[in-house]
């Protein structure tokens, strides 16, 4: 007994020197291992788990899906392309109302200045990738009820909701097509400045978001301004808030700044040559 | 003699096959592959504007090199708010990370089936803040016990189970 109780007053003393037992320094209980390796000899060597007689006993492993003459599973029905062309369709990661209002209340956007792909990409917290096949943004309705900034947003889908709760606040929103190298040179445009190439024209949208560009309920920027300021009452009276009304507001000239539909970056025009290092515009000279 | 013509020509004609199949054009680098430079006379006139009234756009576009300071506002709708508390009150501090949020994050593990919740940046009394926290943790969960794990070297607090909004709202209502 007394011998036992100095191994483990030994163990202890021991244990306090060692560092502190957690899940990184355990090892797993004896025996509750199984050995890798099967055994060889007489007994040892004897079925290895692969059962007596036939196909199993020689490990014939069958090709995935083959059930041994049936018509297998995965032919047994025809091809339905439900997924036809899915890797091909355009795709805009979601900016939710809450990130927006969070990037605005840590000062990570400034709502002095109309906001585009190139405010949000450069705030360091988000990320376009046009290489995936990502077309800009879509902003959606989570913490709808708690956006409270007077903003002016160009976003690349944009619900019912989400442009009502925006146009409460007296901002505008505009939903807006970019061709990919567009949204490349959008994604880093200080990027693109360096490499002192000229401000690309920007195209307008492919057939198949056409409809959706030009349609006035999704505020799009090749839709009428009439039939969107007709929208925007039409949207106050559905959700029921009063429009506040934008030509009286004292950030007028911000609430309306638009692009146009060939303009990649507000106030530059296609064809300028940025100079970041003399801090020069290159224009070319009309004729 | 004719064998001999052909011996000689076969090397040459050889090597410059393998040569064909074997090699790509050289890739360039963005430098070298690009156009020569023509006369001046073919390339379109140009203006070079000094002090462009255009560049306050362009200045819009770069991003900020650090992370900006927040502004102190009147109300924050979405929720977040600044740090208020004061590092010699109490005996323990928890540093907001470089973007301003509160430490607090959800580390799932076996495809979701362990949740932990981690509390970083600890500093001070860390044994102190275990204890309320893990007041706080279990009140969420109707006083059962909860099990947790200090890491006093890293400052790192682990909770079993997600309370991340539990402990973000509580650390946020004592000013970290």
């Amino acid at each position: 007994m007394a011998n036992l109780r100095e191994s483990s007053d030994k163990a202890l003393k021991l244990l306090r020197t060692l560092p502190r037992v957690q899940i990184g320094n355990l090892r797993p209980n004896p025996n509750s291992k199984q050995n890798d390796k099967r055994g060889r000899a007489q007994h040892g060597g004897d079925k290895h788990g692969a059962g007596n007689k036939g196909s199993g006993q020689r490990q014939n492993f069958m090709r995935l899906g083959y059930e041994t003459g049936n018509q297998p599973f995965y032919l047994r029905f025809p091809y339905e392309p439900y997924y036809k062309g899915h890797h091909l369709r355009r795709q805009y990661p979601p900016l939710s109302l809450l990130q927006l209002q969070v990037l605005i209340d840590t000062n990570r956007i400034d709502i002095s200045q109309p906001i585009d792909i190139a405010t949000i990409c450069n705030s360091g917290l988000l990320t376009l990738k046009p290489a995936e096949l990502e077309y800009g943004f879509q902003l959606t309705d989570h913490g709808l009820d708690n956006f409270k900034a007077k903003i002016n947003i160009e976003v690349q889908h944009a619900s019912e909701a989400v442009i009502a709760a925006v146009e409460r606040n007296g901002g505008v929103i505009r939903t807006a097509y970019y061709d990919p190298r567009c949204l490349h040179i959008l994604a880093n445009p200080k990027k693109f400045f360096q490499k002192g190439v000229p401000i690309p024209k920007r195209m307008l949208p492919p057939q198949d978001a056409v409809a959706y560009y030009t349609d006035a309920k999704n505020r799009g920027y090749l839709a009428n301004p009439e039939e969107i300021s007709k929208e925007r009452l039409v949207l106050a009276q559905k959700y029921g808030y009063e429009l506040p009304r934008i030509e009286e507001d004292p950030q007028y000239e911000m609430l309306t700044a638009a692009k146009d539909g060939r303009q990649l970056f507000y106030g530059l025009e296609p064809g300028w040559l940025i100079n970041l290092v003399d801090k020069v515009i290159v224009k070319p000279k009309e004729t | 003699m004719a064998a001999t013509t052909k011996l000689t020509l076969w090397p040459k004609l050889s090597q410059q096959l393998i040569r064909l199949i074997n090699t790509q054009p050289a890739l360039h680098s963005n430098f070298r592959s690009s156009k020569v430079v023509e006369p001046l006379d073919q390339y379109p006139e140009v203006e070079i504007v000094h002090n462009a009234p255009e560049w306050k756009y362009v200045e819009r576009l770069l991003p900020p090199r650090i992370v900006p300071q927040p502004k102190p506002k009147e109300s924050y709708p979405s929720g977040w708010q600044p740090q208020t508390a004061n590092a010699s009150e109490r005996s323990y501090y928890i540093a907001r990370t470089k973007n301003h949020m509160v430490p607090v994050y959800l580390h799932t593990r076996f495809r979701g089936q362990r949740r932990l919740t981690v509390v970083r940046r600890v500093q001070g009394d860390i044994w102190a803040l275990e204890r309320d926290l893990r007041a706080v943790v279990e009140s969420a969960r109707n006083g059962k016990l909860c099990a947790s794990r200090v890491n006093e070297l890293s400052g790192q607090i682990y909770f079993h189970g997600d309370y991340v909004d539990v402990l973000r709202d509580h650390l946020k209502s004592q000013g970290f």
